[in-house]
């Protein structure tokens, strides 16, 4: 079969061509990633409480709800902080929109609706959820807002509705009215729908300020500015060059102890690496440290991958299997050990992620990931390229194949 | 093998040895305790403007010189004037000494603003954190009792446990500034804890199947970690080779952090061979010794059924041997290309 070795050494070279040039020319990992506060920077915003002698639960309730807007809103590690007594200092990464992150957060967010007199029925208190959604029926196409009230609120809406029918209920978002509509019939179940939004977006950005709840106390912006990475910038490259020295310490290392397999093995930690950047760019996912702590770790599981199935492929030949017998048992032993191994550490990124905060979050996913891209490198990858060499001419001696 | 080494036969001394290293490490966590950094602790933040533009690194190395440990300079706006510095607060004599050597070594600024700020981390995000830890391994116990079974997951992930502790406890001792990335190498530490764990007790499940009548449990054990040692060693040492140079050329920022990764890494490789294996090996030495005496009763109580009893284990034995007899058969002999010659012959 000394063509398909030929046609699997071609493929080896365009792809070691592919991962050096991408690395070097087009090094995706520093131009296409995002990066988080941490590594980069973003925008800064800091609020005051418009209002005299707060007090620090206040400014606590306020903070919560502020990194619950800022996580609705898809801002990955945001960090928000109480400084002084007053005010709350906000840092929101790979923001570009200043104007509409400062819209996101800080807004008051009181929603009120009124019945025709004038008087109060009940307020964003009574909400349990707000959603966003599209209506598409004629006239009445748009975005609107599906809110599902609470028992009291649902109480106090059927009584209004069934008094009001035919009358009018005025929605008021922070004084501002944002609909009155005309209660055409009794509503016992709670449910409510705010129409007439213009776009979906605008839809979801008002569901989740009445999702995190109103601000307990009106806060104003008195400062909005880009900043600089957390991490200082020497910190920074020293990291980048010691990552790259590292990768190549585990690429000499696995030569050295696996010899042509080592090689194998490289190649497709390299694939590994080439794929995994290429999926988060895709996500648009916001990089930082812990994030970076996730893909070494997956990076690290992937190498024991080939390690454990190279252990047992010389197991083995130890014990007098040919090379092909010794792939076919070697592969079926080892991928149990590592189809175990990777399940496991998928459902703990998995649970990590479900109930983890935003950096245990960022560290779940390149995990989880990372491990899920390295099973097709590491096991399926490598048994291919396993498989071209075993059929190739340069597999004639098994101490230069294996060590 | 290439490896011999009798680990259940000494696995008393590392008991001692694993817990000795959980009192030093519970020690060095309560009396000498963690060492929190700003991320955790707050502190005071000052907004500088300069002069004239300024670096970051020159401000670093300005407060490294003055004696802070633990401070996070930025930039704000564009310019590279103006500066946000937080640090730890400290006493009014400190801070002026600090702020001379900044004008003296920077240059000329004046303050926008100098206020406490809190933690960037709360007691909260803390807390949610551990308690997410403990999900993920309570979900990785139910994995393994499917997958494995309950004495297999329970001494795992008593062990990942055990490594958390220990390197945390190592982390007090030296007193490392612990602050936002520490937890990404917690979480490091565990992952790599988890994936060490299964991929030995993988190969104590493959060899339990494979076990002769009469066999010692230790045996199999000792043959596992044996077997499972090259590979051991050869993933701990990629991943500490790694580690050590992001250690070594990565700076401040990430120093402490892959240390704490090394040390992780260093027990988790030992605790996979030297505590969770041992715990596994008592367990079920316990319930096998349990197994064999209540046959024995049985048997002198009641005959009849205890005989019973011990048929059927034996033949279940039985069967065992010989499924694995004809597995071997089969490994040798290919057994599919008869299969074949017996089902055309039928056909024809």
């Amino acid at each position: 079969m000394q063509g398909r070795g030929l046609v699997g050494l071609a493929l080896i070279l365009v792809i070691l061509a592919g991962v050096a040039y991408y690395f070097t020319r087009v090094n995706p990992a520093l131009n296409y990633v995002h990066q988080g506060l941490d590594l980069k920077g973003g925008v800064q915003v800091v609020l005051q409480a418009d209002k005299k002698n707060v007090t620090l639960a206040d400014m606590q309730k306020a903070e919560n709800i502020i990194a619950f807007r800022a996580n609705g809103f898809g801002v990955s590690e945001p960090i928000i902080q109480i400084q002084g007594t007053n005010q709350i200092s906000v840092q929101l990464p790979g923001i570009k929109d200043q104007q509409a992150a400062i819209k996101a957060i800080g807004q008051t967010a009181q929603l009120i609706f009124k019945g025709p007199d004038g008087k109060t029925i009940l307020t964003g208190a009574d909400l349990k959820s707000a959603q966003a959604a599209l209506s598409g029926t004629g006239s009445a196409s748009g975005a609107v807002i599906n809110l599902a009230f609470d028992a009291k609120g649902a109480s106090l809406f059927a009584a209004a509705t069934k008094v009001d029918v035919g009358k009018t209920i005025s929605i008021y978002l922070d004084k501002t009215n944002i609909e009155t509509a005309t209660v055409q019939q009794y509503i016992p179940n709670g449910q409510a729908q705010i129409t007439g939004i213009p776009t979906l977006a605008e839809a979801q950005r008002l569901a989740t300020l009445l999702n995190s709840g109103a601000l307990p106390i009106p806060m104003k912006i008195i400062q909005a500015n880009s900043v600089s990475a957390q991490l200082g910038a020497a910190s920074i490259r020293a990291s980048e060059t010691a990552g790259l020295i590292a990768m190549i310490l585990i690429g000499l290392f696995m030569i050295a102890f696996y010899r042509f397999a080592g090689l194998i093995a490289d190649l497709a930690l390299a694939f590994y690496l080439m794929l995994f950047i290429f999926i988060l760019i895709q996500m648009k996912f916001v990089m930082t440290l812990p994030s970076v702590a996730g893909i070494i770790l997956s990076a690290g599981i992937a190498v024991d991958a080939n390690v454990i199935i190279f252990a047992r492929l010389r197991e083995e030949i130890r014990a007098g299997r040919g090379l092909g017998a010794a792939i076919d048992h070697g592969f079926r032993n080892a991928f149990r050990a590592i189809l175990d191994s990777n399940v496991s550490t998928i459902i703990a990124s998995i649970v990590l992620y479900e109930f983890g905060s935003q950096d245990v979050r960022g560290f779940a996913v390149t995990l989880g990931l990372g491990v899920a891209i390295s099973f097709l490198t590491a096991v399926l990858f490598t048994r291919y390229l396993l498989r071209l060499a075993e059929n190739s001419v340069f597999v004639q001696n098994l101490k230069v194949f294996l060590g | 093998m290439r490896f011999h080494f009798d680990f259940m036969g000494r696995r008393r001394i590392f008991y001692v040895v694993s817990g000795a290293l959980l009192v030093v490490a519970v020690a060095g966590f309560f009396i000498r305790g963690l060492n929190l950094g700003i991320d955790f602790t707050g502190g005071t933040q000052l907004t500088a403007r300069f002069a004239k533009p300024v670096t970051l690194t020159r401000i670093d190395a300005t407060l490294s010189g003055a004696g802070v440990t633990d401070f996070v300079a930025q930039f704000i706006g564009t310019g590279q004037k103006e500066v946000i510095i937080s640090m730890p607060s400290m006493p009014e004599s400190e801070r002026t000494a600090v702020f001379g050597d900044l004008t003296k070594s920077v240059g000329t600024y004046t303050i926008v603003s100098f206020t406490k700020v809190t933690g960037s981390f709360s007691q909260q995000v803390v807390q949610g954190g551990i308690i997410a830890v403990i999900l993920a391994a309570l979900g990785i116990i139910i994995y393994m009792m499917f997958r494995f079974d309950l004495r297999f997951a329970v001494a795992g992930i008593f062990a990942v446990f055990w490594d958390a502790f220990v390197s945390l406890g190592v982390v007090a001792l030296l007193h490392f500034t612990v602050n936002a990335p520490f937890v990404a190498g917690v979480l490091t530490i565990i992952g790599y804890s988890i994936n060490d764990r299964i991929i030995i007790f993988d190969r104590v499940r493959e060899n339990m199947k494979k076990r002769q009548r009469d066999e010692p449990l230790a045996d199999i054990v000792n043959l596992s970690l044996n077997q499972t040692l090259g590979r051991s060693i050869a993933t701990a040492t990629v991943v500490i080779l790694a580690m050590l140079a992001i250690l070594i050329l990565g700076g401040d920022t990430t120093r402490d952090l892959s240390a704490t990764v090394v040390i992780g890494v260093v027990f988790g490789a030992y605790s996979s061979i030297l505590l969770a294996s041992p715990i596994w090996f008592d367990w079920v030495t316990r319930i096998e010794a349990a197994q064999a005496a209540r046959r024995q009763t049985r048997g002198t109580a009641r005959p009849r059924a205890g005989q019973k009893a011990a048929a059927l284990a034996m033949t279940e034995k039985e069967e065992a041997a010989l499924a694995e007899a004809e597995e071997s058969v089969r490994q040798r002999r290919p057994l599919p290309r008869t299969r074949g010659r017996h089902k055309s012959r039928r056909r024809r």
